[in-house]
């Protein structure tokens, strides 16, 4: 049942319920018709006291079928009919032989059961093939064949449209029933095929999503629409429940990175107290309280960079020149390379341009070659360069640093992940936050090699094409 | 009393040192596990300062190291790690107190205190003999009601000796409870320090309080 989608079985369900109704309701009404037509038949018979035969059956296209006795078909010529009922037989379409009285009809084989009017009587036609059994025919006079013939009975009963009336009458309460057995049955299949949805709609409204993280229990379905509704609904739940855990650890890393700075200043600070302090002392207590504060400022701004990044995906597309964005960014960096005696050698085209935003670009960029820096011995270099492919720019940020261990390699650009925990003064922040600036330019971020002689990543961003 | 810290923060580690020397503990500080594990192996410390998170590995790696050797220094762990799991692994590891940062330094000179009475049996926070009492809790001591004016490490040499009582204590065992490794000391620098300690106790009305024994240290009976 899987297969079947809600709304083909719906469709279904009310198809075959009509169908039902409706050959149930021909059928009864064509019997009803029937047996008021042989009522009718043998009331009228019995009315005008002849004894023709038994009125076997008529059939709904109104054909009798009687069995003649014998003694009549004996004398079936010389009846003399004082009533309605007459026999013509007819043959090629004249009358062969007609009865005294006998009103002006004539027998239309093709039109079974009609009604004719002659002056204030109404005439029920009845035709019907008469095929004497071989002793009857024995007993016909001679010269008489077996004939066609014609019953036509005269009435003053009212026409078709009140013999249908009655049947209508007469079956209504066949009607009724069977349309609200139909009712009664539509409405248990629309129930059983609401069952599933009820079931969910139930289920959802007892889960209380906001006390528990694991998706609710839901009953099993096997609906294909309800099914298709629960599967997307875990679907959503696990990508929400990852945001949200994602979310949760980031909060609890920034506030347990925030606690080493906090820590340091709070027992700094509670040393110096704690004693009347010379001015020498007082100073190198403040300068450590400084570094303390500087920490916390440091780790400040990548968190408020991490979330700004996130929101900075509407930012305008700008063409920006590489080499010029390159120039400017280096010297930013410049002093605390210096340091280190660390250069860098930017490589490429002086015309490339990428579609960005500035702010973003500095964010990729910015972390990309401060980690270099980090993690490069002194003397390290730092190689930048890029190449333009068609819609998009290749852009690599290579150092020739310890390189990043294997098991951090696949988590290296989710917050607070470190490549090397040695190294003191990463907030652990940068990868992730370059990666979500690249995401927010629709471009990419990989890490294309890593070994111990050094890490090189590869950012691709749109082209800019004059 | 001796004390190890182990801290790769250099600021946490640098103000704790500061702090519990001012106190007059004598203080060594490692900013790695690997130089944590060789010292706390090494000397018998009065208590130790663990961080977890260090940068060559985790401080319940050491712990861990101290407990399967059968060493029973005092530990107690300081880490940002503040839930009930992080607690509950460090004291099935065997540290004796765990205290989360940031932390008032105050209460961590309290948690060492307790710490180290405990590991020389004290019950109660006073230590006394005739008519010296040693406040191990306010850290000083007095002849009869009279304060005795002492600096910190004379003050600690003093609890060394109470707690340590009719053991003798050789020159190089209070050297190693009142000066770090990194501290220079000259050979004859405790006899001078016992006699300006003998100095203020005599000053104090306690002239016979610290005794020689010839040819091995010094002890208090």
């Amino acid at each position: 049942m899987k297969t079947i989608s809600l709304s083909n079985r719906l469709l279904l369900a009310t198809g075959l319920i009509f169908i039902v109704f409706f050959i149930t309701s021909i059928g009864f009404f064509y019997r009803g018709q029937t047996r008021l037509a042989v009522q009718e038949m043998d009331r009228l018979l019995e009315n005008e006291a002849l004894t023709i035969s038994t009125l076997v059956n008529v059939d709904h296209k109104g054909k009798l079928d009687f069995e003649f006795s014998r003694q009549f078909l004996l004398h079936y010529q010389s009846l003399n009919f004082s009533s309605f009922f007459r026999f013509f037989f007819a043959e090629n379409q004249t009358v062969a032989r007609e009865s005294n009285a006998a009103p002006a009809i004539f027998c239309d084989k093709t039109q079974a059961f009609r009604f004719e009017r002659s002056g204030a009587t109404n005439y029920r036609v009845i035709s019907y093939r008469f095929t004497p059994s071989p002793e009857v025919g024995d007993d016909l006079p001679p010269g008489v064949k077996a004939p066609e013939m014609c019953l036509v009975i005269g009435t003053e009963e009212g026409p078709y449209v009140e013999l249908v009336l009655k049947t209508i009458y007469a079956t209504l309460p066949y009607l009724l029933a069977i349309f609200v057995g139909s009712l009664i049955l539509l409405w248990t299949m629309i129930r059983t095929l609401m069952r599933d949805l009820n079931a969910l709609t139930g289920a959802l409204a007892a889960s209380d999503f906001s006390s528990t993280r694991a998706f609710p229990k839901l009953p099993p379905t096997d609906t294909l629409e309800v099914s298709a509704v629960v599967e997307k609904l875990h679907v959503l739940h696990n990508q929400a429940a990852e945001v949200y855990n994602d979310m949760i650890l980031f909060i609890a890393r920034a506030a347990h990175q925030l606690k080493t700075p906090v820590s340091a200043i709070h027992s700094t600070l509670e040393v110096l107290v704690r004693r009347d302090r010379t001015k020498e002392e007082l100073l190198v207590g403040l300068s450590d309280l400084g570094l303390g504060v500087k920490q916390m400022s440091q780790l400040t701004q990548k968190l408020i960079a991490s979330t700004r990044v996130a929101f900075e995906s509407q930012a305008d597309r700008v063409p920006i020149n590489l080499i010029q964005f390159f120039e400017t960014l280096w010297k930013v960096f410049q002093y605390k390379a210096e340091i280190r005696e660390i250069t860098c050698s930017v490589s490429g085209d002086r015309h490339t341009s990428v579609l960005g935003d500035e702010y973003l670009l500095t964010e990729i960029f910015g972390n990309l070659i401060e980690n270099s820096i980090l993690y490069s011995k002194p003397g390290g270099l730092i190689q930048i360069s890029w190449e333009a492919h068609g819609e998009t720019t290749h852009i690599r940020v290579g150092d020739r640093g310890p390189g990043i261990s294997h098991d951090v390699q696949a988590h290296i650009f989710k917050p607070f992940i470190r490549g090397d925990e040695r190294i003191i003064g990463g907030s652990g922040l940068g990868l992730s936050i370059a990666k979500s600036a690249v995401n927010a330019l629709s471009g990419q971020l990989e890490l294309i090699a890593s070994s111990d002689q050094g890490t090189v990543m590869q950012i691709i961003l749109p082209s800019f094409k004059k | 009393m001796r004390i190890l810290i182990i801290e790769d923060q250099n600021l946490i580690g640098k103000a704790l040192q500061k702090g519990l020397t001012e106190e007059g503990y004598a203080v060594d500080w490692v900013t790695n596990l690997v130089d944590g594990i060789h010292l706390s192996q090494e000397i018998e410390y009065d208590t130790l300062v663990l961080d977890l998170m260090l940068p060559d590995g985790s401080g319940l790696d050491l712990l861990k190291a101290l407990r399967e050797n059968n060493k029973q220094t005092p530990v107690i762990i300081v880490s940002a790690k503040d839930t009930l799991a992080d607690k509950s692994l460090g004291f099935r590891l065997g540290t004796d107190d765990y205290l989360t940062k940031p932390f008032d330094f105050e209460e961590l000179l309290l948690r060492i205190g307790a710490l180290i009475r405990r590991k020389y049996q004290v019950y109660g926070h006073t230590l006394v003999l005739g008519d010296l009492k040693l406040d191990l809790t306010a850290r000083v001591a007095k002849s009869k009601d009279d304060i005795i004016l002492l600096t910190a490490k004379e003050f600690a040499v003093l609890e060394l000796f109470m707690l340590k009582r009719a053991k003798i204590l050789s020159r190089s065992k209070i050297a190693e409870h009142i000066y770090s490794e990194a501290a220079e000391q000259e050979s004859n620098v405790i006899d001078v320090f016992i006699n300006r300690l003998r100095r203020k106790l005599e000053k104090a009305g306690l002239p016979t309080l610290i005794e020689t024994v010839r040819g091995e240290g010094y002890t208090i009976r």
